[in-house]
This record gives C-alpha cells, sequence and structure tokens, in this order.
C-alpha cells in the first residue's frame, strides 16, 4: 500500500513536473535568446550562452531600437485607464443587477454576455468611423474607448457574480440602520468586494494591456502613441528579424506583467470560481 | 409610472453608465456595421472630416453578402475559412479543457511543493500573449527552431511548422492551448473546491472506485463551472486573433474568420471595409447560433443562464 | 442628420472623458518647426540616416525627430496616421507606395515646390516612381535592385564561376553541396528576378492588362521550383523565417549564393564567413540566357504628409537629405545607391565597392509600373509562389489564381491575359 502511494506520488510529480516545464520552458528560452546578439540568436546549434552580454537591454531601454520606454508608458496609460474606467462604469450596474429585480434585467443581462461574442471585425469599422468623426482616430484616448466595449461588459459579469456571493442580509442590515441603497452598496458591499474588484480590474487590465487587432488598426505609428504590442513588431519584421533584441524588450515587458500576475493570483482563484464561474 | 419610478429609480440610475456605454459604444456601432455590408465602403470612399472629405459609397445591396457566400477565393473562401475556424475552435477548447482538468484535479490533491507547481504553470497565463506569440515563432522556425532541434535530436522528422501547410494550423493550436490552459486549470480548480469534501467521502464509504468517484461526483460537481468556461472559451478562441496573426502572419493555411475580416480591413491588397464588416457579421451570426444552441443544451439539462 | 445627432451625443460622452485633448490636422496653421521623420530603413542603416537628418536639421534651422518605424508595416501605419491628420511630415514611402498615397490623398503634391524645380540630376526611373498622374509627390531617396551575392572562396574551393544562367548555377550545383548552393527567398519580390528574366511582368500597365499568368511566368517559377526539387538550392519552406534564414545561412557560410539587394551588405559583413568583406561577391543575377538576367527597380521616396503642421520645414529637410552630399554620406557609409547623378562623381561614393558593383545591375533594372494598384500586387503572388516552392501546387493553377485576385481585389478594370 505504502509502495503504491509512493508510485503513485512520483507519478503526479513526474505529470506536474513535464506540464511545468512545457509551460515556463518558452519563456525561459526567450529569457537566453535575450543575452544574445541578434546573429547569434538564429543558428544550427543553440547554446545557452552564446557571446551573451547585456547589450541587447541596453540599446532597447537606451532608445536606439525606437522609443521602448515611451511605448511602455503609452501602454500603461492606456490600460490603466481602460480598467479605472470599466470597474468604476461596472460596479455600479453589477451591484444593482446582483440585488434589484426591475424591468430589463434579464435582457441587459443576456446583452452583456451576447456583446462579450462581438469579434472586434464587426465593430472595427464603424468604431473607425466614429473615431474619426470624433478627431479620436489615432489617439490613446480613442483606443481607451474601444476596449471599453469589451471590458465594460465583462467586468459588469464578473463583479455581478462576485456580488451574489454575498450575503443579502448585510444590505438588510445596512437599511436597517438607516442607509439607502447606494450608502449600502459604498460603505458595506464595495469593501468587501475588494477580491472581486481586483480581479475585475485585473482583466481589464489584461484586455487592454495585450490587445493587438485594435491597437495595430487604430494608433499611430508614432513613438508617441504605439503600444508595446505594436512596438515590438517592428523587431519582427518580414526582412529583419532581431531575435535578440526582441527577448530583451520582451522580457522587460513580461516581467512586470508577471509580477503584477502574482500579486493578484491569489484573489484570482477566488474571484474566479465566484465570478466567471457562477455568471 | 410614478410608483414604477420610485421603485427602481436607484437601480436603473445604477445601471445608466454601463447602458450608455453599451450602447454608443457597442449597439450603434453595431447597427451601422450592419448598414455598411450593405454598401462598397472602403478606404476612399469613407467619410474623412480630418481630410475634408465626405463620404462617396454608395449601396449595393446584398452583392457583398453574395460574393463572400459563394466561397470565392477572391473573398477568403469562405465556407472552407469556417470549417478551418471550427477546427481551430473546437480543436483549442477540448484541449484547453481536458489539459486543464486534469491538471486541476492533479493540483487538488495534497501533493508536495503544489503552490511551487500552480505558480509555473500559470506562467503562460502571466506573460503577455503577444510575447508568447512572438516566441514561438522563434521556437517553430523549421531549420533553427528549437522545437524541431528537439525532434531531430530524438531522431524524428521536424516538419515545417509554419509553412504552408497544415501544419501550421497545428502549430498555431499549440501555442493557443498553451496561452489557454492556465485559465481553464485556474477555473476549474476553483470548481473542485467547491465540492463539498463530504460528498466524496460519502461516495468512498459507499464503495465507489477512483473512476466511479469522479464520473458521479467530481463531474456533476463541476458542470456549472464547465458550461461556463466552455461558453466563454468558444468565443474567445473563435474570435482569438493575436496568436494567429502574429505567429503565421497573412498565411492562408491558419486563416480563420476574424484574420481574415482584419486582413480585408487593415493589411490586405485593399482596405474593403465592406467585405471586413460583412465578414464581422457573418461571424456574430455563428456565435449567436452556437450561443442559442448551447443554452438550449443546457436547459434541456435543467440549468439556465 | 443621423450622423449630427450621433456625433453630439458621443462628443458629449467622450468630452467627459477627455483627459488629454489631442487636436486633428493643422491646415493653414504656421510651420511648427519640428519635422517628425519616420525612417523605415533597417537597423544598419537608421542612425546613419537619423545622424544625417539632425545634420540637416542644424543646417536648415528647424529641429528634427526621426522615429523608426518597421518597414514592412510602415505603410499601414502611414495611412492610419494619415487618415487620422496624424503621424510623420516626412515619410521614407517605397517606391511603390508613392502613387497609391498620391491618390488616397496622404501625401503633399509637390509640383511647383523647391523640390521639384530641378530634377535634371535625378535618375529617370526613380524619378518616376515620384509621379501620380503628370504630378508629382515625391523625391528619389535611394535606388536600388537585387543581384546575386556569392561566397568567392566557396565558389573558387568548388572551381565555380558566378553563374550567368539559371542552368548554370544548376550545373554547378552539385560541387557546391547541392541544396547548399543557392537559397531561393521565398518572398513575391525575390521571384520578379525569375519572372522578368523569362520576359514575364505583373501587369501591363499600359495596356491595363493582368499579366501574371503569362506563359512565361509559368515557365519562370517552374526554374525555380526545379532547383529546389533538383537539389540545387534550398529554401525556408515557412515563409515567415525565410529572410532571416537566408541572411543566417549565407552569413556563417552554410550557402554559397543569394539574391538579395545592397541594404543587405551590412548583414552579411557581421557574419562569420565574411569577417574578410572582401569575400562578399557582388554578380548580376542570372537569367535564362547569359547576360539577360534581370532584376525588378527597387528603391525609397521622400513624401511629405498632407495636413503636415511643419509644411515648410519638412520642404527645407527633404531638399536637405535628398541633396548630393547627404546621399554621396549615404552611399559612402551604407553602400546605397544614390538617386542623383552628381552624387556618383564622389570619390568616395567612386570608391565603395558596392555602390560601383550595383551601378550597372542598377542601370539595367526592370521597371516597375508606377500604378496606385502596383504595392498591392505583392501580397496575392508572395502566398502562390509559396504555394508553389512547397510544392502545393503547380505554377499555371497558383498564377491563375493570383490573375483572379488581381482582377476581383486590386484592378477590377483590367482584363486578364
Amino acid at each position: 500500500m505504502a509502495r503504491r502511494r509512493r508510485l503513485a506520488s512520483v507519478g503526479l510529480h513526474a505529470a506536474l513536473g513535464t506540464a511545468s516545464l512545457i509551460a515556463v520552458f518558452p519563456v525561459f528560452w526567450v529569457l537566453v535568446t535575450s543575452f544574445k546578439p541578434d546573429a547569434r540568436a538564429v543558428g544550427t546549434s543553440p547554446r545557452l550562452l552564446d557571446e551573451s552580454t547585456v547589450d541587447n537591454y541596453v540599446r532597447v531601454l537606451s532608445g536606439e531600437k525606437g522609443d521602448f520606454l515611451a511605448w511602455f508608458g503609452n501602454s500603461v496609460q492606456i490600460a490603466a485607464l481602460t480598467t479605472v474606467l470599466s470597474v468604476f462604469l461596472s460596479a455600479t450596474t453589477g451591484y444593482a443587477v446582483s440585488r434589484f429585480r426591475f424591468p430589463g434585467k434579464r435582457s441587459l443581462m443576456l446583452s452583456f454576455l451576447v456583446v462579450q461574442m462581438f469579434p472586434f471585425a464587426v465593430l472595427i469599422v464603424p468604431l473607425y468611423d466614429i473615431l474619426l468623426a470624433l478627431g479620436l482616430q489615432g489617439t490613446s484616448l480613442g483606443l481607451v474607448l474601444v476596449y471599453c466595449t469589451t471590458a465594460v461588459p465583462f467586468c459588469t459579469y464578473l463583479l455581478k457574480g462576485y456580488f451574489d456571493t454575498i450575503p443579502t442580509d448585510l444590505d438588510e442590515a445596512g437599511r436597517v440602520d438607516g442607509l439607502s441603497p447606494f450608502g449600502v452598496f459604498w460603505r458595506l458591499i464595495l469593501p468587501l468586494a475588494r477580491p472581486g474588484l481586483a480581479v475585475t480590474a485585473f482583466y481589464a487590465f489584461l484586455t487592454a494591456w495585450g490587445e493587438v487587432a485594435f491597437a495595430s488598426a487604430f494608433l499611430s505609428a508614432a513613438d508617441g502613441s504605439k503600444t508595446l504590442a505594436v512596438g515590438l513588431q517592428v523587431f519582427v519584421q518580414q526582412n529583419r528579424t532581431e531575435w535578440g533584441h526582441l527577448a530583451a524588450a520582451s522580457i522587460l515587458v513580461a516581467v512586470p506583467a508577471v509580477v503584477v500576475f502574482y500579486l493578484v493570483q491569489r484573489h484570482l482563484v477566488a474571484g474566479l470560481s465566484a465570478g466567471a464561474v457562477k455568471g | 409610472m410614478r410608483r414604477f419610478l420610485e421603485r427602481h429609480w436607484y437601480a436603473y440610475a445604477m445601471v445608466l453608465p454601463v447602458v450608455v456605454v453599451v450602447g454608443a459604444l457597442v449597439l450603434y456601432p453595431l447597427a451601422q456595421g450592419v448598414y455598411f455590408t450593405f454598401t462598397d465602403v472602403n478606404e476612399a470612399s469613407i467619410a474623412n472630416p480630418v481630410l475634408d472629405r465626405p463620404a462617396t459609397y454608395v449601396g449595393v445591396g446584398l452583392r457583398n453578402y453574395l460574393n463572400v457566400l459563394s466561397g470565392d477565393p477572391a473573398y477568403g473562401s469562405f465556407w472552407s475559412t469556417l470549417a478551418r475556424t471550427l477546427v481551430w475552435t473546437f480543436g483549442c477548447v477540448f484541449f484547453h479543457y481536458t489539459i486543464g482538468l486534469a491538471l486541476a484535479l492533479l493540483l487538488n490533491r495534497p501533493v508536495r511543493g503544489r503552490a511551487v507547481y500552480r505558480v509555473l504553470l500559470m506562467l503562460p497565463w502571466a506573460v503577455p500573449a503577444f510575447i508568447s506569440a512572438f516566441a514561438w515563432k522563434y521556437l517553430f522556425n523549421a531549420k533553427y527552431g528549437l522545437v524541431n532541434q528537439a525532434l531531430g535530436a530524438l531522431g524524428l522528422p521536424g516538419p515545417v511548422w509554419l509553412g504552408q501547410s497544415d501544419w501550421a494550423l497545428v502549430a498555431v493550436v499549440i501555442v493557443n492551448v498553451w496561452l489557454g490552459v492556465p485559465f481553464m486549470m485556474v477555473a476549474l480548480l476553483g470548481g473542485l473546491q467547491a465540492i463539498p469534501g463530504d460528498l466524496f467521502e460519502a461516495a468512498e464509504v459507499d464503495g465507489a472506485s477512483a473512476w466511479q468517484r469522479f464520473r458521479h461526483v467530481t463531474l456533476p460537481g463541476l458542470r456549472s463551472v464547465s458550461s461556463t468556461v466552455v461558453l466563454l472559451g468558444v468565443i474567445w478562441t473563435f474570435n482569438m486573433f493575436a496568436v494567429v496573426y502574429l505567429v503565421t502572419g497573412a498565411n492562408p493555411n491558419t486563416r480563420i474568420l476574424v484574420t481574415y475580416a482584419f486582413e480585408r480591413f487593415f493589411s490586405g491588397a485593399t482596405r474593403d471595409f465592406a467585405i471586413a464588416s460583412t465578414y464581422g457579421v457573418l461571424i456574430l451570426s455563428v456565435l449567436l447560433v452556437f450561443a442559442a444552441a448551447h443554452r438550449r443544451a443546457l436547459r434541456a439539462g435543467g440549468e439556465v443562464w | 442628420m443621423r450622423r449630427t445627432l450621433f456625433t453630439a451625443v458621443a462628443a458629449g460622452l467622450a468630452g467627459t472623458l477627455v483627459l488629454t485633448a489631442c487636436g486633428g490636422g493643422g491646415g493653414g496653421a504656421p510651420d511648427s518647426g519640428e519635422v517628425t521623420f519616420w525612417d523605415t530603413s533597417g537597423p544598419n542603416e537608421s542612425p546613419v540616416f537619423a545622424r544625417i537628418a539632425q545634420d540637416c536639421a542644424g543646417k536648415g534651422g528647424f529641429r528634427v525627430k526621426t522615429e523608426t518605424v518597421a518597414f514592412d508595416q510602415a505603410l499601414n501605419n502611414y495611412k492610419t496616421a494619415a487618415q487620422g491628420g496624424q503621424g510623420p511630415d516626412v515619410f521614407r514611402a517605397e517606391v511603390a507606395w508613392v502613387p497609391q498615397l498620391a491618390k488616397l490623398g496622404y501625401v503633399r503634391d509637390l509640383t511647383g515646390t523647391d523640390l521639384l524645380a530641378d530634377t535634371a540630376d535625378f535618375l529617370g526611373t526613380p524619378l518616376g516612381s515620384t509621379k501620380y498622374e503628370g504630378r508629382g509627390y515625391g523625391v528619389p531617396q535611394v535606388t536600388d535592385s537585387l543581384a546575386l551575392f556569392y561566397n568567392r572562396k566557396l565558389l573558387a574551393a568548388a572551381g565555380v564561376e558566378p553563374p550567368r544562367t539559371w542552368a548554370e548555377l544548376k550545373a554547378a550545383a552539385p560541387r557546391l553541396g547541392g541544396e547548399k548552393a543557392f537559397f531561393v527567398n521565398n518572398d513575391a519580390y525575390y521571384a520578379l528576378p525569375f519572372l522578368y528574366g523569362e520576359g514575364g511582368d505583373l501587369v501591363d500597365a499600359a495596356a491595363k492588362r493582368i499579366v501574371v499568368n503569362s506563359a512565361a511566368n509559368v515557365r519562370a517559377l517552374e526554374t525555380a521550383k526545379d532547383l529546389l526539387t533538383s537539389k540545387s538550392a534550398g529554401t525556408a519552406l515557412d515563409p515567415g523565417n525565410s529572410y532571416s534564414n537566408m541572411q543566417a545561412a549565407f552569413g556563417a557560410g552554410e550557402v554559397a549564393m543569394v539574391v538579395n539587394g545592397p541594404w543587405s551588405v551590412a548583414d552579411y559583413l557581421k557574419g562569420a564567413a565574411f569577417a574578410d568583406a572582401a569575400n562578399l561577391g557582388i554578380a548580376p543575377v542570372p537569367g535564362v540566357t547569359a547576360g539577360k538576367g534581370s532584376a525588378p527597380v527597387g528603391g525609397h521616396d521622400y513624401v511629405i504628409r498632407q495636413g503636415s503642421r511643419a509644411p515648410d520645414s519638412a520642404v527645407k529637410f527633404v531638399a536637405c537629405m535628398s541633396g548630393t552630399g547627404a546621399q554621396a554620406a549615404v552611399a559612402r557609409e551604407l553602400g546605397l545607391l544614390p538617386t542623383r547623378k552628381s552624387a556618383y562623381d564622389d570619390p568616395g561614393v567612386r570608391a565603395n565597392a558596392v555602390v560601383s558593383a550595383f551601378r550597372p545591375v542598377a542601370d539595367a533594372a526592370h521597371p516597375r509600373p508606377w500604378i496606385p494598384e502596383g504595392g498591392q500586387l505583392f501580397d496575392p503572388l508572395k502566398i502562390a509562389y509559396a504555394d508553389v516552392l512547397a510544392g502545393r501546387e503547380d505554377a499555371k493553377s497558383a498564377l491563375d489564381a493570383v490573375a483572379k485576385a488581381y482582377k476581383d481585389q486590386i484592378l477590377p478594370e483590367y482584363s486578364i491575359g
């Protein structure tokens, strides 16, 4: 019996170990490549170290290869603005849909789900037309508005699910104490919903941070406005791929993303199972 | 009427911001997008206030739909592209779900180093998708890529992953599965932890085998989680643009509906906004049909969302 | 009415969100004194262009901001930006893009400005690329073409002369290691020497005919495919990696010959095989018959964006960048071919090995149709060429599909054949 258990344990570790290796290896290899000169990054016999230096990082950060720091700033700015706007807008709605019964609620919820299905292809032309009309074509703010189209309904959906897990007794107790419905929401429920808000914010941030299609189509390629997802494409041109520099830039982008990810991941499981899952 | 407002004004006030946003940024554009599909709008004929140019497109009736639905290669071979999109979507979601479930089950056991494994396994989710796409493009280089060099070291032939064959589709599916498993794993892990432990104990007391416990306790317990994540997974994968676009570019062997729509909108031979919109409307129709079918199936099983 | 109503509503909504207002176009505004220049040259060249740009700014009394833009996305990026009244003041446009940008109204008509006052010094073919419907929209920056690059040591060791025909190349291949003799780049532009060498072309603009599926072109692609099937050449069948694999293989000495342009020299000289630059040989591209090899005219033009906020400075900037002095400096340092006849008289330019090797190639280069659609012809051809090289389709049916795509999507008023 003990032997069987040990065998099972070895199998378990082997399976998880293999899966972890597959999960980590591509990222690890980007790290390895980021130290190699471009000419050594593509070669017949890859080695861990091959004329490795930190030159790629220096050149990327110094702006010699395009204004990396500006792209980074643009990405942060766009993603942060999207996050703030969509969490702010969706929190009240999520609460209202979770707590109140009112005519039109069902179709509202349904429309949020349907909006999730919208391929960008159906909105890209009209949104483009609208941004042109507003003079926002090519600007960060225009892109934030575009991202809100997907982020807001999804955030509402997530937050509704999270508010559902908070017992309604609390609301009633608050009302007995003389709080208005909005007071209940603001003073009682919102503080309790912090993990849910964190997860929602995280999703909104991710939506904007990694988006490629709208950013490619709507942003001017000027350093002053393009995001990382667009800027990094400079390194992977059809005819001139600079893998070493691309890898260095990738690591510089991935590190903060990974750090933020692991900071919120504690809430992630809880938020997901409460939010998306019970949707 | 007044009583109605008195009763509900809180609710409506709280819902208003989102309704306005959705209305202005989603519903109105949707209507306009549908309208564009009946015109010949393109880069040169769209209104451009900046360049002081009025709209010059004209209505063409159903011509765009007829062109696209004829399956003509000049309009993206709609039917074979749709078939490829379905293979891509269900292939990806199938592996997302099965691998995600397997890993969630393993992680749900008391195993030493569980936290470490979980952190490592979530890495593909933590890294921005466009970065992973570039990394995989690099690894899949047929001649100098690590994937083929590893296969070669094992004595296996290395296919031309990103070339003119269906291997390219296999390659992007692999990339997308790699990207998407952590989400499923985390969601299903949450679902597993929400299943009351006494159900398992009761089953064990009844002498149920591990398989029977999985079949009759775990799976039913995950039902509601699964139905949501699978639906979301299908929608997201169907519309997944970044992976295909960044890994293979405009390769007809990995062309799915959304990438073709983008090609026509942006980077293709001509910026044909009308065809791009037509594709958008068709994609949305396919997804709506799927969602309705999914909902009906759930209803038959006694659940509603 | 519907539009105005919506605009009002949306503007109101946006107004509440606006944190930083960015204005649209600046028509009629005074010159801002700062020129934004989008440079689409690669990492080897951009430092030189950026330096010369700064020199020009210093002399001309304006400021210049050089931004590097990925070449393969530059056209789309520029169009997107220009539509919204944004983007650079000066843009380095590939020769085939200029008529298209002119037609769409994204670049300024330079006819009558100082820039096009005296064009006698410019070479005829590059100058032709700046014209659209009889008016001038750009100033030539560099011209180029494709040539055969070869590894002198490898060819000498095998006792092989640089081949003048594809048949010679095929015959010599076994001595050079078969597939290692030559690298066929899987890209439409690199198919052109095969097509032109057979006497084929993509379109006949004068007669408004699509001729991409001609018998000559079918033969041309079969020649290219035959190099692969007879193991006289290698390729990367994944088009996305083709160019970089070619550069890596030739630079490392794993491949004896490639076809490429003068811009690639800097890449090769970094490779292990060309630590001694003299090892790099340059010859005209092989043809069907000796001496009849033919490669496309390439190159780049400076254009000024319609709606630029620094129109006068932009003109001064382009005048300086395309002047004899700047062109000669570029040619001396980068081996790129000047578009001004006077620049070739510079002693440093005359001494540059790459320029002197490419000069006759460029003079003999095959012109391309300067039509707005010219830049769009490559996308369908690229897929067909890759399919043919991968053996997925025969040349005839692949080219027929290209012809149909041209007719349906790009040149509806042309006739096929």
